[in-house]
């Protein structure tokens, strides 16, 4: 293949990709900067591996998979610098200091805190990213049955802790008034 | 309320937030950035460096092969080198040796103090790059506060101020005025930069911007700063363990966990690099207990490859004890890394990133990244904010 269909190639699945992938790294890093270094390093991984990106939706997966290597390893790499990427650093930081759409839920955080990292994963990627099963199976490199069974059990994970974590909101689904008074 | 509903709800940011960003100026420069980069890093495998030193990795590595091209050896089988440097030979044997500097910085900085209402960290940044014609070389600051708060009831701020950009050297400032003295400057896209600076998108300008302010939401709030890639809460922070040993241990066991990102790097030589620079984040970008930051010092003291490099002056001015190491910021492109330390007070004072480039006239230019620490550590000062907010 010329370099020139190299590049509209990557050109076409960086555009289709680009907006899912900011995503992922902003709802999982905790500064701009981190997530811009994520989406750049996933890129130029991708761009460096092209000959193994595969063609449609299988190449977006691929591209999570690649993110969540790059998001366990990115940090030392000593590409990030304050001073590469600072266009996108920008904009990403706007992503960041808009006040968040959800209010702050007491216990959340900390439930969320209290899963493992797979488990959180797990929940992250059918929540956060809308992958299904089969979908996540093939970003964590598992089989379809193992996913589903996974996220299942994460699922229940989930809702144990956040009872731990709100034992308020826990005892407000059966006893209403009596919770909403003492609040 | 459904429990996926409120793990949904946790998310930053919302696909709608993200709708249109796939052609913003930002995602066309990484573009551009990206296939700009050579395919196949095929260079780095002729390297010398790569070759397997038992038990002996990256900075050994890295230093070796960069130092075989820059002149002075090292011995490969001594920890640290004094490494006089040839201009400073007559006061050589006087000079204090890398592992000295950090033992000292390592007494210094046990005695800081070790709490206060909020880890502040200042810092001012500066970053050279060329002109578009490759004519003389420019840099830019920006100045940054980071004021981080253990207590609930105090907000995280961030305090940002762009400094405006100039000729790096009077030598530069010669070239920009018979250039005109421009006060912006247009980069054409495929701008071809060695990859030593990013091509900035907009026009840059010369001028200064606003102080400004912005309140951190989100998983801010409650995060102590990074380690190893993760956040940490100041809990975690606070059970980072100050001993040496098992200093070192845990942030080994930390590393280990990571995966090799796919980036070709071999895996001994990269998680010996980010030994060191979880060290150097331990001295300067998390608010560690005095013994801890003491203690990350004495690691640095005891791995190979980085040298004392005599005195020298910091971007702002200030005088402070050297040490070097190499650093491989891409594939077959070497990075001379400068920590400036404070011995007497154990504080880092700058870490300086330099590389060379080559401008129209053949004139060879260096091309400094630098980060100069203003203030690192607890106080119970609060920010100065400016009226201009985000």
């Amino acid at each position: 293949m010329s370099e020139r269909d190299d590049r509209s190639r990557f050109e076409a699945v960086y555009r289709r990709t680009y907006e899912q992938i900011l995503g992922y790294a902003v709802r999982r890093c905790s500064s701009p900067e981190d997530a811009a270094d994520v989406v750049a390093e996933t890129y130029v991984i991708a761009w460096r591996r092209m000959t193994d990106l595969p063609d449609g939706e299988a190449g977006k997966l691929w591209l999570y998979g690649v993110a969540r290597r790059v998001l366990a390893n990115h940090r030392r790499s000593e590409r990030r610098r304050l001073t590469r990427h600072t266009e996108l650093t920008g904009e990403v930081e706007h992503l960041y200091t808009t006040p968040s759409h959800h209010g702050e839920q007491d216990g959340v955080d900390e439930a969320m805190g209290m899963l493992s990292d797979s488990d959180r994963e797990l929940l992250a990627l059918t929540l956060w990213e809308g992958l299904d099963p089969g979908e996540i199976a093939t970003v964590l490199d598992c089989s379809r049955n193992a996913a589903r069974i996974r996220l299942h059990r994460a699922r229940k994970r989930f809702a144990k802790a956040l009872e731990k974590t709100r034992p308020s909101a826990a005892r407000f689904a059966s006893r209403p008034l009596i919770e909403r008074e003492s609040r | 309320m459904n429990n996926d509903q409120i793990f949904k709800d946790r998310a930053r940011v919302l696909d709608e937030d993200l709708a249109g960003r796939a052609s913003t100026a930002g995602a066309d420069a990484l573009l551009a950035e990206i296939v700009a980069l050579e395919r196949v890093p095929a260079r780095r495998r002729l390297l010398p460096s790569r070759r397997k030193m038992a038990g002996r990795a990256l900075l050994g590595l890295a230093a070796a092969a960069a130092v075989a091209v820059i002149g002075p050896a090292m011995q490969s089988d001594s920890t640290i080198s004094v490494a006089p440097q040839p201009s400073t030979s007559a006061s050589a044997a006087a000079e204090p040796t890398a592992r000295q500097i950090l033992l000292a910085a390592a007494v210094a900085v046990e005695k800081a103090p070790a709490s206060g209402d909020y880890w502040r960290t200042a810092i001012v940044a500066r970053w050279m790059l060329t002109d578009p014609t490759r004519s003389y070389v420019l840099e830019g600051r920006r100045s940054l506060e980071t004021w981080l708060a253990k207590r609930p009831d105090l907000q995280y701020w961030r305090i940002r101020q762009d400094l405006g950009v100039k000729p790096a050297t009077p030598q530069d400032e010669a070239a920009w005025r018979a250039a005109g003295a421009p006060t912006s400057w247009r980069y054409p896209k495929d701008m071809k930069t060695d990859q030593l600076f990013s091509v900035p998108f907009k026009p840059l300008r010369a001028a200064a911007g606003e102080r400004t302010a912005e309140r951190l939401h989100g998983t801010w709030k409650g995060s102590a700063g990074d380690l190893a890639g993760d956040s940490m809460t100041w809990k975690e922070v606070r059970a980072i363990p100050g001993e040496p040993g098992k200093l070192r241990s845990y942030l080994e066991e930390r590393i280990g966990r990571l995966e090799p990102a796919g980036s070709g790097m071999d895996v001994e030589e990269a998680r010996a690099h980010i030994l060191l620079r979880e060290c150097v984040g331990l001295i300067s970008g998390l608010p560690a207990s005095p013994e801890v930051r003491a203690s990350a010092y004495r690691i640095l003291a005891s791995l190979p490859g980085i040298r004392a490099e005599g005195e020298m002056t910091d971007p702002l001015g200030r005088r402070g004890q050297t040490l070097g190491y190499q650093e491989e910021t891409e594939p077959g492109l070497f990075t001379r890394v400068q920590l400036v330390v404070d011995p007497s007070t154990g504080l880092l004072l700058a870490e300086v990133r330099t590389n060379t480039t080559e401008l129209a006239n053949g004139r060879q230019a260096e091309l400094r990244l630098s980060t100069s620490f203003q203030a690192i550590g607890w106080t119970d000062d609060r920010p100065e904010l400016p009226t201009h907010r985000n």
